[in-house]
């Protein structure tokens, strides 16, 4: 993509201003067409496409945002991958779900994260548990997983549903899904989470939330 | 005689299902959950990271039996007493100031009308169980007792906190209309506006099946944008901030006692609670006029109960005999539209029980109209000719600034440049500032189009060379003019027609980007041709249109032209019109029309449907525009619009001595003054008033205003009602023509005026001009 050549200092100002713009718009409630109008507005916004528009003509600009940042941007607030120092607000990260999961005495078996689902494993004494997490939308792709996992392993995998404020799941689809995990010999719970301020977080918030970057500083 | 014997008045469990005959919409049954969270909120005081409601309605694919309704939050959440205690308060009513807030008579009434089964589960933070009480109508009804069971179930994450109301077994009506997705946007609609306040405020969030509701943000003028009237300056916004001394409001019945009352002074119960009362808010001007979108919004505890009020512009005398006299708005002509707006606070007066109006009897209510009004009439005249005081409150301030919708600065109204308001088009404007486009979120849009109305685009002027001599250009008096530079040192882009200035020349290449910026950067926009197109076989153009000043026009492929058309992004069509092209300053063509022609040539050329007339998308093309149609009717209303005006303006003249100019009108004049005024003065004050306060001027006919101009023009010149100049003038012929200057257009617009002739388009046209020219020609009478 020709905007990879984007100098670091200038691609990172861009990713904080991205995700700042996107935390405060509460992307993951917009509709389709909210966020179509909005990468066309950050096209149109000096402070992103404008910068970004030095670098490339508009058609890779726009790309370069919807591929890159804002394709992260869900697992960035899970706490995964690349771009987590630049989301604003984030979820505790694995070990909450593990908690949820199988209860106390259970840990996250370290450098067990794993992405498409999100999943890691638990580990309590000798026994070793396969978790994945997501969203009610993700759920066929966590059962073929849960379920693949299963074959391979003694122990009984664990499917997470988790919700957020402003998200919630009926008593039927509920109803649905505990049935459906059970016949795939897999557990199933249903977490909401609060999100937490992101304590790697990189951009200036001037209110506590991380360290001021001066760079960032026209 | 028998004491103590009492018969039972307990209600039968039934009433709880009849609570959901009660009229309620589906907004409204919603509004009422969700208001119970919002309260929640705002009494827990910011301790809630993120307050946020999950509203859920069946989607369209789902079946009855298992469809289900649910309003979550993520509030501190109750204990067993707390939800007992809840959920009882609706049935006992208890607390009328709703310090409770939670489950009145509203969480009954909704949740009976969507539904026949309830489930509220509740947990804090820390508790390691979820509480789940299950309201069964039917199961309430049979058993003859008010008993709703509960459970226990243990909750996968101790730190979860919150409540929800999931109503189930939904009536089928309801449910049938509740899950189209038509219904599900109508609500969404609803509630961004009736929560506008607390979701843009306070930052609370608010979701329906997932999408965020998005606040319906007021789209009014900058309380920096000011107008003058009478040497007083009016902000488009004023602030109302009024601190009404505590109170001791009952519990029991909702009377407001004195602070000293112990026991209520309406219904002598005792628990009182001292609260804090306040008014405030702001009221201000819309960008746009609308038929029915203005009026003023009150708010009770950061939700609105009432939306688009109008009854504040209503004047009721103290007694309320007569009927409320409309005030506002009542000069717009036959389609009354109107842009007062505003969002007032006022926590502690009471609502009726669906939240759709306040306790309009009360003196509460009466002190907020009171501070928001005033008590005597808006209409200054009115006020003085019923023995009342000028009324000075904030409205009464809007009103004075801008009850008038004439285009330009001087009313804040955006307008064509030529002699129309935009009203459609700042409408159109509004539309895409609430889609959040951002050139729309400041006024500055609508304040360039007021602006450019005041200052229009047109052909530029000859170069003044016959100020000096002809031939030798406006520099003859400069020694260090340059004879073949035109422009000003240090302005670049002023040089004269045909002479690029040398800068330009000798710059390197310039890329096209940078020409059409310089172009931007030197023009002005003509309001009136810009917005959207649409064609149906040539699709859409979203078009900008550009007044170009002191610079020669060149295409793509270097070719000069007067007119010119660029697409930087689709749909997006910049048309760039050179206003000093001898094709519009000597040959005298509309330069509008050939910027259609260039977008029409655009657009067949692109679709390629090059068989399709020129002249037939132009047509279409302006259609679509909103410059002023060249009909009998539009121009006639434009003729009596500047009549009025210039009547108007006369009063005060004609007011010095009103006798004499009285006596210039014959008999039949008289009389159809008298019959207007009849009609039209609403019969405030008697008619021998006008006469002799020289108000019967606005009433005479136009014959008639003219002759009075004609016989002393001394009078009406030299900027009292025209700026012409006059008495300075010594020589009687130069008199004798300055008022023929004047008095020839005037006579085309009292031609409209009073006999509504047949006319065809030239005769028209020549019209439009009198009008102009008399707008031009009119001191600023405010």
């Amino acid at each position: 993509m020709a905007l990879q050549q984007l100098p670091a200092p200038i691609r990172e100002r861009l990713l904080i201003e991205i995700y700042q713009q996107a935390n405060d718009m509460d992307w993951e409630f917009l509709s389709n067409t909210e966020k179509t109008n909005q990468y066309r507005r950050w096209i149109e916004d000096p402070k992103v496409g404008g910068v970004l528009l030095a670098y490339g003509p508009e058609k890779d600009a726009r790309v370069w945002i919807k591929d890159v940042p804002m394709k992260e941007y869900a697992r960035a607030q899970e706490g995964i991958g690349n771009y987590v120092r630049y989301a604003v607000n984030r979820f505790q990260g694995p070990e909450e779900i593990v908690r949820a999961a199988c209860g106390s005495g259970w840990v996250m078996k370290p450098d067990s994260v794993g992405e498409k689902p999100n999943h890691c494993y638990a580990i309590a004494g000798d026994a070793t548990r396969y978790i994945c997490w997501g969203r009610v939308g993700n759920f066929r792709d966590l059962v073929w997983a849960a379920l693949n996992e299963a074959i391979d392993s003694t122990e009984r995998p664990a499917i997470v549903i988790t919700t957020r404020n402003g998200e919630t799941v009926s008593t039927a689809e509920h109803t649905r899904q505990e049935r459906l995990a059970l016949r795939c010999g897999a557990d199933l719970r249903h977490l909401h989470r609060e999100m937490v301020p992101n304590p790697d977080y990189l951009g200036a918030t001037g209110d506590g939330r991380g360290p001021l970057q001066p760079t960032l500083i026209d | 005689m028998t004491e103590n014997q009492y018969i039972n008045v307990t209600p039968h469990p039934r009433i709880l299902g009849v609570l959901g005959d009660i009229e309620f919409s589906h907004w409204q049954c919603l509004a009422e959950l969700i208001d119970n969270s919002f309260d929640e909120f705002q009494a827990a005081g910011g301790t809630v990271d993120r307050p946020s409601v999950a509203v859920s309605l069946p989607p369209a694919n789902s079946q009855r039996a298992t469809a289900e309704i649910k309003v979550q939050d993520n509030g501190r959440g109750m204990s067993l007493e707390a939800v007992t205690n809840a959920i009882s308060a609706g049935w006992t009513s208890n607390g009328r100031h709703g310090s409770l807030g939670l489950f009145g008579m509203g969480f009954n009434i909704s949740t009976a009308r969507l539904g026949r089964r309830t489930t509220v589960r509740t947990s804090r933070a820390g508790d390691l169980d979820w509480i789940e009480v299950t309201l069964d109508l039917a199961q309430i009804a049979n058993s003859a007792k008010y008993q709703a069971p509960y459970r226990t179930v243990p909750k996968v994450n101790r730190e979860e906190h919150g409540t929800s109301v999931t109503i189930s077994d939904l009536k089928q009506e309801q449910y049938a209309t509740l899950c189209r997705p038509k219904t599900q946007s109508v609500i969404r609609e609803k509630l961004g506006d009736v929560y506008s306040y607390l979701l843009s405020e306070k930052g609370f969030l608010l979701t329906l099946n997932g999408k965020k509701v998005r606040p319906r943000l007021p789209c009014v003028w900058d309380e920096k944008r000011t107008v003058t009237r009478q040497g007083v300056e009016i902000h488009a916004v004023q602030e109302i901030n009024q601190e009404l001394t505590p109170k001791n409001a009952c519990m029991a019945c909702g009377y407001w006692s004195s602070v000293d009352a112990e026991n209520c002074e309406e219904c002598g119960q005792g628990h009182l609670e001292l609260r804090e009362r306040k008014i405030w808010g702001w009221i201000g001007i819309q960008r746009y006029l609308h038929r029915t979108d203005y009026g003023l919004d009150f708010l009770r505890n950061g939700r609105k109960i009432l939306l688009k009020d109008k009854r504040v512009f209503d004047w009721e005398d103290e007694e309320g005999l007569a009927e409320p006299d409309p005030e506002y708005p009542i000069d717009s002509g036959a389609v009354k539209m109107g842009r007062i707006v505003g969002e007032i606070h006022c926590d502690h007066v009471a609502p009726n029980y669906q939240k759709t109006a306040f306790e309009f009897e009360t003196a509460e209510w009466r002190q907020v109209l009171r501070e928001v009004r005033g008590t005597s009439p808006l209409r200054p005249k009115i006020a003085k000719s019923l023995g009342l005081p000028e009324n000075r409150s904030p409205l009464a301030l809007l009103y004075a600034g801008f009850r008038r919708q004439d285009p330009g600065l001087n009313y804040l109204i955006p307008g064509d440049g030529g002699k129309n308001a935009l009203h459609e088009t700042a409408s159109k404007w509004a539309a895409l500032m609430r889609k959040g486009v951002s050139e729309y979120q400041t006024d500055e849009v609508w304040y360039r189009a007021a602006y450019q109305h005041d200052n229009p685009i047109a052909v530029d002027p000859q170069p003044e060379n016959d100020d000096i001599l002809p031939g030798f250009g406006a520099g003859l008096l400069d020694p260090d003019d340059k004879p073949e530079g035109g422009a000003a040192p240090g302005t670049p882009g002023t040089s004269t027609a045909g002479q690029e200035p040398p800068e330009d020349e000798a710059a390197p290449a310039e890329t096209l980007d940078q020409r059409l910026q310089r172009y931007r950067d030197n023009a002005d926009p003509i309001v009136d041709l810009t917005g959207p197109y649409y064609l149906e076989e040539l699709g859409r153009v979203d078009l900008t249109a550009w007044a170009v000043r002191g610079h020669n026009l060149v295409t793509k492929d270097e070719r000069p032209a007067p007119v010119i058309v660029s697409m930087v992004r689709a749909p997006h069509l910049d048309v760039f019109v050179d206003t000093g092209h001898s094709l519009f300053r000597e040959h005298g063509a509309d330069m509008r029309d050939l910027a259609l022609v260039e977008v029409a040539e655009f657009m067949r050329v692109r679709a390629n449907i090059v068989a399709m007339p020129l002249s037939e998308i132009v047509a279409q093309l302006k259609s679509h525009t909103s410059s002023p149609r060249l009909t009998p009717a539009a121009t006639a209303e434009e003729s009596e619009r500047l009549l009025e005006q210039v009547r108007v303006a006369m009063v005060a003249p004609v007011s010095a001595n009103p006798a004499v100019h009285w006596l210039l009108l014959t008999k039949d004049e008289r009389a159809d003054a008298e019959r207007r005024f009849a009609v039209e003065a609403g019969g405030a004050s008697p008619w021998n008033d006008a006469i002799s306060s020289g108000e019967f001027i606005r009433y005479v006919p136009a014959s008639a205003v003219i002759r009075i101009i004609q016989d002393s023009p001394e009078t009406f010149l030299d900027g009292c009602v025209f700026k012409r100049g006059y008495i300075a003038l010594s020589d009687p012929g130069a008199r004798a023509l300055v008022v023929e200057r004047l008095i020839n257009p005037l006579g085309d617009l009292a031609l409209l005026e009073q006999h509504r002739p047949r006319l065809d388009v030239e005769e028209l046209a020549r019209i439009r001009i009198s009008c102009r020219l008399i707008a031009r020609d009119l001191a600023d009478n405010t």
